[in-house]
């Protein structure tokens, strides 16, 4: 027994004893084995994650938001005016002499356009130059700069927004061979100057940065490589610490190892940051290009690469926006290292440094300009498209925006409001406003304007502010009239009116003025917005059959059935509105309003459209006759004061409203190529010193007054037939008879007894009053 | 052996902590895309309000908005035309603009090669250029008819009528198209008003 235990124990002694050390050597050789694997590991899954995400160059781009293209043609509605608000916002350079794309020169009636080219969905539009010759406020001739005569050419496009992922990065992707040589030299020379010649990594420099760090006892310089700055942009976050800058070492010579260095230095361009606005970061020199000098990249001079390459030290510290004196000194020290390097000339050089640093004003910048057309666009987006595929995918959209009648409709209701506040002082304690602008023909939806303070990205008054729309429901009444057979001068009755309600109460509407009218023929009853008449009218006819007429003007809100709607107490927000008049302008076709046209990927190909949608709900004869009932609105009733701004023929057609207690003031109305709707008042709906007509009419007609407008054409449907009438009476009259008046009528609806007429005289003022109305159905 | 299942142990858990370590260290400020399976066929298109989408992926649109839109009921017929005839107000018609007239052709061209998306994509641009040019809304009838998609057809020909009073020649080739579309679409007895309504002029 003992004899077998023996050798075992003095195995295990023999054992125990020197293992202590050889444990010790062991553990340490695991434990080193074991680290050289992990470190392996390590590297190898660095070295997936590096290549993976560089070959997938997956930076996250957000969507481009694109206005309408301009299209120019002979025969286009457009002033000199108009056109130079369209390239300000392209970010066009006005010279005297076009030399390249992005520039323009103008004389009295002729503007010729050095065009960048774009690449549309449906076809490529090629950089030329393109000459416009004007005549008043009308494109007359379209010609290439040989003389040939081009039928129809676009412009590129405008930037006017993106939809930003959660850390609000802001890229937009550029290719090495679109960066302008000089930046890439100025780059080169002013932070990595052995750029093409080390391997990620320069001794040289961290030495440099070591020995600053050490005098400055603390960590204060990266003396990074391109490469490293790429990898801390890319890959790590910004903390500066030890850890970071080691892990950089590998990563960056791993980055040297896969790709070359012009595939480095492009993905540098499209990484790096330069500068911020507010809660987005711009990444990249294309979008810097855009922030700083509203130009493509490519047309970018040598003093605004200089100070570009510049800002890459410290995009905060040289905000050339903020500190313009710093940011000066850093880009004429680029300069001066790309003079010693001999890149530039002396000339050059010499040249750059006088050159002012160019920076365009913030305010001119379109990109997030419009934030309340955005806002629509975003969520007729989210109807379709997650927010990732919006933030991160690169997609193209391409919206109706106008930005030439966006800056008409924000200069007409600023301006109104800050009159209107000057006007009536204290009253107002702070008049908002909103705006839509659609084409009547088409739905789509061309302006936007939210607020006040149009740049402003909060509360979006057009979308969101529900308000009584007072008398725009008037014509959803006077509509449900003509389809039960009233016509225009059926009398109705605008004596006091009093409705017992349920519980007691009694609903007792009163005119404006305080007074009643008598019996009034319906036309006028809605010209002049009489109240008795409509709530006695619109109880005759009943409010379901007039809240479904507003269902089918394209009101999808629930609504009460209460008779105060009748008068407009029923609230909507001024896009429903311009929904509901949409159809009224478009003849009875109902459309849904559209703000944008075509969404595509990165490359252009076509993911979503939004065609042209139409569904005829009522029909053009009972339109007809409610369009001529608004336009008699516009021409003698509440809305008379338009045609003291607006040229005769015009023919507008629209609706004055003001809610109850004058807490809303509202005008909807529309000509042959706009529909406006425009609301003022109180965010906390105080009452207004003002109504529908001298508040949110005056708006209206400054907007209208400033743009191209083609008259409304009524066209007369053929159940309608045109007859002379009596106004007194309502009876059958002749053209020649004193104060007679042509009328719409439902085929043999018209009054059969005529009336003894007086032969007029030419000059006589009372006829010429209403000449407007013999002269409009011809 | 023991040992050796010890430091296999020991670098699996290295290399979990290791990866969990690089995972928080290696923060790409990317969304990655990889987890999106390829794109194996082209992506049958979406109606949505109105927008038609290929969508970006399958997953991108839920089911319970397609189930909707296969419940949504189409455009209803127009209404009746009125049926007497009138001495109405003409529109003069516009001279047509050379730059639609360039549309209309190249929209033709699609058209017959049979690239209907594109063809409807010019006759909107064309549209937009000329929003009462009735030959806009006849040619965008004539490809939603080749597409099919009749309601949608005839409310297009119906706007361009009230874009043609008074114009016989112009009311006569509508109402026949209209015609047209509602025989294709199975409306026998909308079909013969129509036609009743193009033989008056």
């Amino acid at each position: 027994m003992a004899t077998t235990k023996k050798p075992t124990r003095s195995r295990k002694a023999r054992k125990t004893t020197p293992t202590f050390k050889q444990k010790l050597l062991s553990t340490s050789y695991k434990v080193f084995f074991a680290m050289i694997v992990l470190f392996g590991i390590a590297l190898v899954f660095v070295d997936i994650h590096i290549r993976q995400q560089f070959e997938g160059k997956r930076w996250a781009v957000p969507a481009k938001v694109y206005a309408r293209p301009l299209e120019l043609y002979a025969g286009l509605s457009l002033s000199l005016d108009d056109l130079k608000i369209e390239l300000r916002g392209l970010g066009y350079q006005f010279v005297s002499k076009v030399s390249q794309p992005g520039q323009a020169e103008f004389s009295t009636s002729k503007a010729i356009i050095y065009s960048r080219g774009f690449n549309f969905p449906d076809g490529n539009e090629q950089a030329q130059q393109i000459v416009l010759d004007f005549s008043n406020d009308l494109l007359t001739n379209v010609r290439s700069y040989q003389g040939n005569p081009i039928s129809l050419v676009r412009l590129e496009p405008i930037l006017v927004g993106g939809i930003y992922p959660l850390n609000n990065e802001d890229r937009d992707l550029i290719q090495l061979q679109d960066a302008p040589q000089q930046l890439i030299d100025a780059l080169i020379v002013i932070e990595d100057r052995d750029y093409y010649q080390h391997l990620g990594i320069s001794p040289r420099g961290i030495a440099r940065a070591m020995w600053i760090n050490i005098q400055a006892g603390s960590f204060v310089q990266g003396g990074s490589t391109l490469t490293q700055q790429l990898i801390k942009n890319f890959y790590l976050n910004s903390d500066r610490n030890l850890a970071r800058k080691l892990m950089e070492i590998p990563m960056a010579m791993l980055l040297e190892l896969h790709y070359s260095k012009d595939e480095i230095l492009e993905a540098y361009l499209n990484e790096i940051y330069v500068g911020q606005e507010g809660a987005r970061a711009i990444h990249g020199f294309g979008t810097a290009a855009h922030y700083y000098f509203a130009q493509p990249i490519q047309e970018l001079k040598l003093h605004q690469v200089a100070l570009l390459a510049g800002l890459v030290k410290g995009p905060s510290f040289y905000d050339p926006r903020r500190h313009p004196e710093r940011a000066k000194a850093r880009r004429n020290l680029v300069l001066r290292a790309l003079n010693e390097q001999n890149s530039i000339t002396d000339a050059e050089y010499k040249r750059a440094i006088t050159m002012p640093l160019g920076i365009v004003e913030r305010s001119s910048l379109l990109k997030g300009a419009y934030p309340a057309y955005l806002d629509l666009v975003k969520r007729q987006l989210r109807e379709t498209y997650q927010d990732a595929d919006l933030n991160s995918e690169g997609l193209r959209v391409f919206t109706s925006l106008n930005p030439i009648a966006q800056n008409k409709a924000e200069a007409a209701l600023v301006d109104t409001i800050t009159k209107l506040e000057k006007l009536h002082g204290k009253k107002l304690k702070q008049l908002q406003g909103s705006v839509v602008v659609t084409e009547p023909q088409t739905g789509e939806v061309i302006a936007i304007v939210g607020g006040r303070q149009t740049r402003y990205q909060g509360f979006n008054r057009a979308l969101d502010a529900v308000r009584p729309i007072g008398s725009l429901v008037k014509p959803a009444v006077y509509l449900t009239a003509i389809e039960q057979g009233y016509t225009l001068i059926s009398e109705i009755d605008d004596s006091p009116y009093k409705l017992a309600m349920k519980g007691g109460q009694v609903w007792n509407p009163e005119n404006f003025n305080h007074k009643s009218n008598g019996m009034v023929p319906l036309h006028e009853a809605i010209a002049q917005s009489y109240n008795l008449a409509t709530a006695r009218l619109g109880m005759t006819l009943g409010l379901d059959k007039v809240i479904s007429t507003m269902q089918r003007l394209g009101v999808t809100r629930p609504m009460n059935a209460f008779p105060s709607l009748l008068l407009g107490a029923q609230g909507l927000s001024p896009m429903e509105v311009a929904t509901m008049y949409q159809t009224i302008a478009a003849n009875g076709f109902q459309m849904p309003l559209r703000s944008i046209r075509m969404v595509t990927d990165k490359a252009g190909q076509e993911l979503s459209s939004y065609p042209f949608q139409l569904k005829q709900t009522v029909s053009s004869n009972s339109i007809h006759l409610l369009q001529y009932m608004m336009q008699e609105t516009a021409r003698i009733g509440t809305a008379r004061s338009i045609y003291q701004h607006l040229p005769a023929d015009i023919n507008a057609a629209g609706k004055t409203g003001t809610s109850d207690q004058q807490r809303d003031s509202w005008f909807a109305g529309f000509t042959g190529n706009r529909l406006a709707i425009v609301w003022l008042g109180q965010d906390d709906n105080a009452s207004l010193p003002f109504t529908g007509a001298s508040g949110a009419l005056q708006a209206w007609i400054a907007y209208m007054a400033s743009e191209t407008l083609q008259p409304f054409v009524a066209a007369s449907p053929e159940g309608i037939e045109y007859v002379w009438i009596d106004p007194q009476s309502g009876q059958l009259s002749a053209e020649y008879c004193l104060g007679a008046q042509q009328m719409p009528f439902l085929l043999g609806t018209g009054p059969t007894l005529a009336i003894d007429c007086v032969d007029q005289h030419d000059d006589n003022p009372v006829s010429k009053s209403i000449d407007w109305v013999k002269q409009l159905f011809r | 052996m023991i040992l050796k299942t010890n430091t296999y142990r020991f670098v699996l858990l290295s290399f979990i902590l290791g990866m969990a370590g690089c995972s928080s260290t290696f923060q790409a400020p990317i969304e990655d895309r990889n987890g999106v399976p390829p794109r194996v066929e082209q992506p049958k298109p979406v109606v949505n309000n109105g927008a038609i989408t290929i969508p970006l992926s399958d997953e991108m649109v839920d089911q319970s908005q397609r189930s909707e839109q296969a419940t949504t009921e189409p455009l209803s017929a127009a209404p009746e035309a009125t049926g007497m005839p009138v001495s109405p107000t003409a529109i003069r018609p516009a001279q047509q603009n050379t730059a639609v007239i360039a549309l209309l052709s190249e929209a033709n061209n699609y058209s017959e090669e049979g690239d209907l998306r594109s063809a409807q994509s010019t006759l909107q641009r064309a549209q937009r250029i000329a929003p009462r040019d009735p030959e806009v809304y006849f040619a965008l009838a004539n490809t939603h008819l080749t597409l099919q998609d009749y309601s949608l057809a005839e409310q297009v020909a119906l706007k361009g009528v009230s874009l043609v009073q008074g114009q016989a020649n112009q009311l006569n080739r509508f109402w026949s198209l209209i015609a047209v579309i509602r025989t294709a679409a199975g409306n026998t007895n909308g079909a013969k008003q129509a036609r009743d309504t193009a033989n008056r002029y």
